[in-house]
């Protein structure tokens, strides 16, 4: 209770409270709607039993909130906050609102190094999973160092040079990608639903496979986020107030690869999470990575969560992928970001 | 005696082009120190250099006699404080945010700061005439504002040395006034100040010595009366003018003469 009323004195702390009942009636949502609706004095009593009663005993409702819903739910809050963070970490690092791993193309090289690691491994392994989020970390990476590379190169804005360089690699990685698909005969079904960005049938071991690459991402990115918010005011302020810029840079870039491909393992391509949440934690919290990143964070969780909720309902009993969702809700405000910028910065 | 800041033989080239040549200078503790010259002179280089932003060629820079090689980023950081001519990107941070920032150089990256952190960050502010501003949005700041943010974020690094990249620049008279006023105070409580400026006459106003750069070598150095020639500045700049001397200040001043 006293940390109740500690939180609840600030603004901040009524903003975390807020942004935190947002998620939790979310995920509440998220569990009680689906292609079976369960209403809310069900949905406590099936809460309870997943506590109080051995596991032999559920209910036929308890069971699916545990085994289908509970996974999804909460991987697709994992992966909204995964993409949001990276979002907020590469807008600092470079500079450049415009920037996420989707429009930089680090989702589509990571999904390239999964969908290899998939093809390959359905022929090969029965362990196709254990290997695909470390391929799709390669891929995230490697466009990473690409994109930001030939953006260098680019005389005049980094603005321009970054999106340019973003947009090529993502076409011509989703070209490799579509191409794989192509040839892998009767696989197709599976890698196109997977790459349009679904949570559909995910599970347990797809949180477990994806925890420990963002906490390790997440983690990175908040032990630096005092160098973060410096290197975000400029490289040269960051580097006079004694940062290693190249070093943290670096760090960083490893850190958002890192988010990404987990993402990208476990849902494929969904595209402007990374975009829009971090621009609204902005709103709410300032340039400070310090609150940043956890604001990013939870709205990206809340974002992807009610984003899969609309995916399931709007044509029951089938579903959308998710990706569809969250790029009619964020073309637009690309769009509207772009605009905006140009004012802004000429 | 040991100086704060020393440059000895510095030379750097921009692709193959020399831009500056064979630089040595000292600037002993608590002076106040004018970088004048014209553009392209070299200027801004020799502060990014000395700031190893850019690595020289040859020569060193001695911070309390060490090289900055030996040096840490974050150990330069606490010797040396630089507030560069360009403006920064974040407008979404509040003024005390911004010099809390000051204090990274003498804190491990999730150390919280400390009571002696925020009496320096409070004094930072409190010189530099923020106090009451700390909580406003860099955003909702005038120009004048925003330079002494700047500079109270330097303050807060605790550096012997400061170094200002034309910090007048976007000021109005009054401001470019009140700022060399602070700059000077503070040399006078022992900092090393060292600031590159356009306006000749402000320099002469408020600094002990003036360094004059021309075409990447250090043309001369000495008192305001010593600098401020007709022939020497006819030389460097390519314009005719007359000195005279300052009113009350008795200090020399130019007036261009039209061509």
């Amino acid at each position: 209770m006293a940390l109740v009323k500690v939180l609840a004195s600030t603004r901040r702390g009524r903003l975390t409270v807020t942004l935190s009942l947002a998620l939790a009636v979310a995920l509440l949502l998220g569990l009680a709607v689906g292609a079976v609706d369960i209403s809310p004095t069900r949905l406590g009593h099936s809460i309870g039993q997943l506590f109080t009663v051995p596991l032999a005993e559920w209910d036929f409702e308890t069971i699916v909130l545990f085994r289908l819903r509970l996974p999804r739910v909460i991987l697709a809050a994992m992966v909204g906050a995964g993409l949001a963070t990276a979002g907020a970490i590469l807008q600092g690092l470079l500079h450049n609102g415009l920037a996420d791993s989707h429009i930089l193309g680090v989702s589509s090289g990571a999904s390239l190094g999964a969908a290899v690691s998939m093809l390959l491994g359905l022929r090969f392994t029965f362990f196709g999973l254990g290997a695909v989020t470390p391929m799709a970390f390669l891929g995230a990476v490697a466009t990473l160092v690409v994109v930001i590379i030939i953006a260098r190169r680019v005389a005049g804005s980094s603005t321009l040079g970054l999106l340019l360089a973003g947009i090529a690699m993502s076409s011509f990685l989703s070209a490799l990608v579509s191409l794989l698909v192509y040839f892998s005969g009767n696989r197709i079904h599976p890698l196109l639903f997977w790459l349009m960005g679904s949570f559909a049938g995910r599970g347990w071991q797809h949180v477990a496979l994806a925890s420990p690459y963002l906490l390790a991402g997440y983690a990175l990115a908040f032990f630096y986020h005092r160098y973060l918010t410096a290197i975000s005011l400029g490289d040269m302020t960051a580097h006079h107030l004694g940062v290693n810029v190249e070093k943290v840079r670096l760090v960083l870039l490893c850190s958002t690869a890192l988010l990404t491909a987990a993402c990208v393992a476990v849902s494929g391509v969904i595209g402007f999470v990374g975009l829009m949440t971090p621009h609204v934690a902005r709103l709410l919290a300032g340039e400070n990575y310090r609150r940043l990143l956890p604001y990013s964070a939870l709205l990206g969780a809340t974002f992807l969560t009610l984003a899969d909720l609309v995916a399931r309902v709007l044509l029951r009993p089938t579903e959308l992928p998710v990706g569809i969702i969250t790029a009619l809700a964020g073309g637009p405000f690309f769009l509207y970001l772009l605009a905006r910028s140009r004012k802004a910065m000429i | 005696m040991m100086h704060p800041l020393a440059i000895v033989g510095l030379c750097f080239s921009y692709a193959e082009r020399p831009v500056l040549k064979n630089i040595t200078a000292h600037f002993p503790k608590g002076s106040f120190t004018g970088i004048i010259g014209p553009n392209g002179s070299g200027k801004s280089t020799l502060v990014k250099v000395i700031a190893r932003w850019l690595a020289p060629a040859s020569g060193q820079v001695w911070l309390n006699g060490k090289t900055t090689a030996q040096l840490s980023h974050q150990q330069v950081a606490r010797a040396l404080a630089v507030v560069e001519q360009e403006s920064i990107h974040g407008i979404d941070l509040t003024v005390r945010e911004l010099v809390g920032l000051g204090r990274l150089p003498h804190q491990s990256p999730l150390q919280n700061e400390t009571a002696e952190d925020k009496a320096i960050i409070e004094q930072a502010l409190s010189k530099a005439g923020l106090s009451d501003l700390q909580d406003r949005l860099l955003s909702k700041l005038s120009g004048g504002e925003k330079q002494r943010a700047r500079i109270a974020t330097a303050l807060a690094q605790n550096c012997p040395v400061l170094i200002l990249d034309e910090p007048t620049t976007h000021l109005d008279i009054r401001h470019q006034m009140e700022l060399l006023t602070l700059l000077r105070s503070l040399a006078q409580g022992g900092m090393t100040i060292i600031a590159v400026l356009h306006d000749i006459n402000l320099a002469a106003l408020y600094c002990q010595r003036i360094l004059v750069m021309a075409a990447g070598e250090l043309y001369a150095s000495g008192t305001p009366a010593e600098v401020l020639q007709p022939r020497l500045i006819e030389a460097v700049y390519g314009c005719q003018v007359s000195v005279f001397m300052h009113p009350s200040a008795g200090i020399p001043q130019i007036s261009l003469i039209p061509l």
